[in-house]
């Protein structure tokens, strides 16, 4: 799989810590039809360098910091890592008259300005939405030592 | 794949009444409810006047026939239960007049768009002991039909169509009898009939509607990992990547993995193929089970150099062709099978676990400390060099890796440490 933390991501990271910027709250989990279903953008990545699916009806799924889950081990021993809502994955809306295909996923800031991070699935395996079709996905962060 | 119908059905019969209350279980969110009202034939108009029900839902009729003198009123309507979920339905008609009325709760249909334009039909049919409605084209298979039939018999048994399922069994009341069927249409033609014990005396009024149902999606489910430092793109992954996990039953094949690489993990399982590793990797962990591949390790003449650690789990199975220069540690653990054609040089550590199969070509020069553990099946084919001609005649210096080790080799030491 591949994912990145670009620098716009790690800038993210580390203005929350050891820097003190403003607390980001809440996240965005977002879907890509860019890319392939096994590469992500390299480290300067942006907003700018994916395409953002815009089947009918998605929306981007807002997560708020609060419901990330129990840091853990990133197996194995390669570092730590959070899942959202307990594993609970995170539904994005049904697809209506037009569908997509979907590379990954993708997170920005609260404000969407900014690239955190970006990963195919697990799976590297592209999914071809139609419609009516529902794609739920759980997403993890993890930092690597 | 269309969505999976379901009906749940609710019956009112009234002898004589201009209306009446039918009391259903508040049906299910999403649901549609369907209602086929039969009104027995007589004197004077006879037409069913609204449906309604105890929240405002509104009810839509899209097959209608008023009774008459000679034949019997028919209708079938719909709600999609916009507005709540009902628990009380009122029947009203223009005047007083014997009715049967069926209430179906159905799951699985689309709620958007319920009914299409003209996928109605209704007509008389003829006495006799068989019913019948006219034929219906729907634009596509894979709709409701739901056909309902009024007759002014008592009835004691109804045989559907083949294929339908009959909702609801016959009840006369004050000769009025109405009976419904339906059925996921597998063709985009349809006139589904029924027989009945007793002929019929007035002609039945049959009516049959097209449903729409719900088109059914697929739900995928995904993981997705944003893994800080997994930078890991194709045949030449990075630089400075720090991690790379190759998860069990995987297959690990890079050409060229990168420079500066700080963990190099292959899962019990998994198949590492690394032609040509890198530099300064300082970490290649292979956990039981591995089979890992490497033909050359080194950069000048093929290798990892400055390797700190080399751990090769039991069970692991490692084959390189030519290790590298200054490898700090290498620990083949008790049942690996390590072969190394051509070691390293300056390897400060190497420890076979008993239980290792490891053969060595060519073994080490100017290691420090080679180890073997009982049980240990060791070929060595040529396990001393001449040391490095900066530790000729000078132990303890002149390497140019700046190390201040003591002196030079003099003999491989097996079994004990120096």
């Amino acid at each position: 799989m591949a994912a990145i933390f670009p620098d716009d991501g790690l800038d993210v990271l580390l203005g929350q810590w050891p820097k003190n910027d403003t607390r980001e709250t809440t996240a965005n989990l977002c879907l890509f039809t860019s890319q392939t279903a096994s590469t992500v953008q390299g480290h300067t990545g942006n907003l700018a360098g994916l395409t953002e699916t815009t089947y009918t009806s998605y929306a981007r799924q807002s997560l708020a910091t609060a419901t990330w889950g129990a840091l853990a081990e990133y197996p194995t021993n390669a570092g730590r890592q959070t899942v959202y809502n307990s594993g609970t994955p995170v539904t994005f809306p049904t697809v209506g008259a037009t569908g997509a295909t979907i590379n990954g996923a993708f997170l920005t800031n609260g404000a969407n300005t900014k690239l955190i991070a970006q990963a195919n699935f697990s799976d590297l395996t592209a999914v071809t939405l139609a419609t009516n079709d529902v794609l739920k996905v759980t997403p993890t962060v993890a930092l690597t030592h | 794949m269309a969505a999976t119908l379901t009906a749940v059905r609710h019956d009112a019969r009234h002898a004589a009444a201009v209306s009446y209350n039918v009391t259903i279980t508040a049906p299910a969110s999403g649901a549609v409810l369907t209602v086929t009202v039969g009104i027995n034939s007589g004197t004077g108009a006879r037409s069913l006047s609204s449906v309604t029900d105890n929240v405002g839902n509104t009810y839509t009729p899209r097959a209608s026939h008023a009774a008459s003198s000679t034949v019997n009123g028919v209708y079938i309507l719909e709600s999609t239960l916009g507005a709540g979920l009902p628990t009380t339905l009122t029947i009203t008609f223009n005047n007083s007049v014997a009715s049967h009325c069926k209430v179906a709760e159905w799951a699985g249909l689309d709620t958007t768009t319920p009914f299409t334009a003209g996928e109605t039909q209704n007509a008389a049919q003829a006495a006799g002991t068989t019913v019948s409605t006219p034929t219906l084209s729907v634009a596509a298979a894979g709709k409701l039909i739901l056909a309902a039939y009024a007759m002014n018999t008592a009835e004691a048994s109804f045989t559907p169509d083949a294929n339908y399922t009959q909702l609801g069994a016959p009840a006369n009341v004050g000769n009025c009898e109405q009976v419904s069927q339906y059925r996921l249409s597998g063709t985009t033609s349809e006139a589904p009939g029924g027989t009945v014990p007793s002929a019929l005396t007035t002609a039945a009024w049959g009516a049959i509607v097209a449903y729409n149902v719900a088109a059914g999606g697929t739900t995928y489910s995904k993981s997705a990992t944003f893994a800080a430092g997994s930078e890991f793109i194709a045949d030449d992954v990075a630089e400075h990547t720090r991690s790379m996990t190759a998860p069990a039953g995987s297959v690990f094949g890079v050409a060229d993995i990168a420079e500066h690489t700080r963990a190099a993990t292959a899962t019990a399982g998994a198949t590492l193929l690394a032609p040509d590793i890198a530099e300064h990797t300082r970490l290649a962990t292979l956990t039981a089970g591995t089979w890992f591949i490497a033909d050359e390790t080194k950069v000048t003449g093929g290798g990892t150099t400055y390797s700190k650690a080399t751990t090769f789990a039991a069970g692991s199975k490692f084959v390189v062709t030519d290790i590298a220069e200054h490898t700090r540690s290498a620990t083949a653990a008790a049942g690996a099978t390590s072969v190394a054609v051509k070691a390293a040089t300056r390897t400060r550590t190497a420890t076979i676990a008993a239980g290792t199969i490891a053969t060595l070509t060519r073994t080490y020069t100017a290691s420090r400390l080679a180890t073997m553990a009982a049980g240990t099946f060791a070929g060595m084919t040529a396990s001393t060099l001449e040391p490095p001609p900066y530790l000729e005649g000078e132990p303890g210096g002149g390497r140019p890796d700046g190390d201040a080790g003591g002196r030079g080799l003099e003999g491989v030491q097996v079994g004990r440490a120096s």
